[in-house]
């Protein structure tokens, strides 16, 4: 082989051998860039995840306020209006009568403080979470129920395997509060069906009421209203998807599937 | 005096310089050790151009060099990895494989013939020791600007040296008959535009290294 010839080869050689390495360079900065665009999506996602955390932290206070306005107003108040009243009617001379009134009174005292106590528990909203989701949802339906209005059935099946997530379980009660709410408002239904799955890696929660329903397919989006939505925003927030069945005049059911824990 | 100054020994005093003024306070032990370093690789060169010019053969010094460059490059690499995992242990066996080759050179063709086998397998060994830490590097979580990275320049500096020069390692016996002008063979012009790559990316990444030691005393 000629010099020139090696000269071209080895030239040619080296000159390959210099853009190789050149192109794993930039492979390693393009791939750390992604990877800096990434962790800042995860930052990105991880604060709105936090924020919404908040949020439901603090819709979850409010409900539990309304509840409990209305039940000082409807419950606890009419009984010691009425406790008031029985007190006031009370005359001395009339033992007997007297006796009966005292011992009426009496009682609505003591259901007053039983309602007050229910109350009290309800104010401590951390703790009804620290007793996990099932019995969070069992405490939401009991006061659903005292309204009379409703009949509801409440099944869960199996446990959390590999304990609990108190962030999601927040987040899926609110979810069921505002399902529940939204029953309340407008689907003018009396049965309602609770069903709580746990399977292996995923939570699954299945709401149906046999109220008015609606056409869940072709809802207007003016309709479609800020609860459904929170619903799907909610749920999709901790990698869960939402899927509502509803026609008219056939009720309504709500699945939610939710990875767990 | 001038007539040592070549682009080779010029590329590397100034690395040496740059080393002083940016890694003499550095905490690290490895890193201040890298001044060392360019002080030998800078009395090699003049060392090796002083006796090629009165001996005409200055193969035992490269030998000798051989051995310091194996130890401290060797020392950076364990720096490098230890941010990942303990590694220590890693480096054992490319060393003793180093040092099998190297006696054996020796042994087949003495002192005063260049080791070229022991230098082409520590050239392939510092490759796949730089794409290792990149590997490192791209798999780990957290993120680091690379463009302030001292650790990516100094590996960058490596890769393009090390892994640029197989060429030249391979055709070495013929090249040395290659003349590009009437002094310099072809090898010689290649690894001093290699050593520009090398170095430059050295003393950017001491440079870095003192930004990163700054930023740290302000913080």
């Amino acid at each position: 082989m000629a010099d020139e010839d090696v000269k071209n080869i080895v030239i040619t050689a080296t000159a390959i051998f210099l853009i190789a390495p050149a192109f794993i360079v930039a492979y390693v900065f393009v791939y750390n860039r992604r990877k800096k665009r990434h962790i800042e999506e995860k930052e990105m996602m991880k604060l709105t995840f936090d924020s919404e955390l908040i949020k439901t932290q603090l819709e979850v206070q409010e409900q539990t306020m309304q509840t409990i306005g209305a039940d000082l107003h409807d419950n606890i108040g009419q009984l010691l209006s009425l406790t008031s009243l029985t007190l006031n009617s009370i005359e001395l001379a009339n033992k007997t009568k007297a006796q009966q009134k005292i011992d009426a009174a009496i009682d609505l005292t003591g259901r007053s403080i039983k309602e007050m106590r229910l109350l009290g528990k309800l104010l401590q909203g951390d703790q009804l979470m620290a007793l996990g989701l099932p019995e969070a949802i069992r405490h939401e339906i009991n006061w659903m129920q005292k309204s009379g209005h409703f009949e509801i059935s409440y099944t869960i099946t199996g446990e959390a395997q590999e304990g609990n997530n108190p962030d999601k379980d927040l987040i899926l009660f609110r979810i069921i509060q505002e399902i529940l709410n939204n029953i309340i408002k407008h689907a003018a239904a009396t049965d309602i069906n609770i069903e709580m799955e746990y399977l292996s890696e995923q939570v699954k929660l299945e709401i149906t009421d046999n109220g008015i329903g609606f056409d869940a397919d072709n809802l207007p989006v003016q309709q479609r209203g800020m609860g459904l939505q929170n619903i799907q925003k909610r749920a999709g927030i901790i990698g869960g998807e939402v899927t509502i069945k509803s026609k008219p005049g056939e009720g309504t059911k709500i699945t939610i599937c939710i990875p767990y824990p | 005096m001038f007539s040592y100054l070549t682009p080779n020994t010029f590329i590397e005093i100034l690395c040496f310089l740059f080393a002083i003024v940016c890694l003499t306070t550095d905490k690290n032990a490895v890193w201040r050790s890298m001044i060392l370093y360019l002080l030998f690789t800078c009395i090699a060169e003049i060392a090796g151009i002083y006796f090629g010019r009165k001996t005409h053969n200055n193969n035992w010094i490269y030998n000798i060099f051989l051995v310091i460059e194996a130890c401290f490059t060797n020392l950076m690499f364990v720096s490098l990895f230890n941010k990942y995992h303990k590694s220590k242990l890693m480096v054992i066996p490319g060393l003793a494989l180093f040092a099998i080759f190297y006696v054996q050179g020796l042994m087949n063709h003495g002192f005063f013939v260049y080791n070229n086998f022991t230098y082409t397998f520590m050239s392939v060994l510092y490759v796949m020791y730089s794409l290792y830490y990149y590997y490192l590097l791209i798999t780990d979580d957290r993120f680091i600007n690379l463009k302030s990275s001292p650790e990516f320049w100094w590996t960058a500096g490596t890769l393009f040296f090390y892994f640029a020069n197989t060429v030249c390692n391979l055709f070495d016996e013929k090249l040395e008959e290659v003349m590009v002008t009437s002094t310099r063979n072809l090898s010689y012009v290649i690894f001093a535009g290699l050593n520009i790559i090398l170095y430059t990316c050295w003393s950017y990444s001491f440079i870095c290294r003192k930004w990163q030691t700054k930023m740290l005393k302000i913080s």
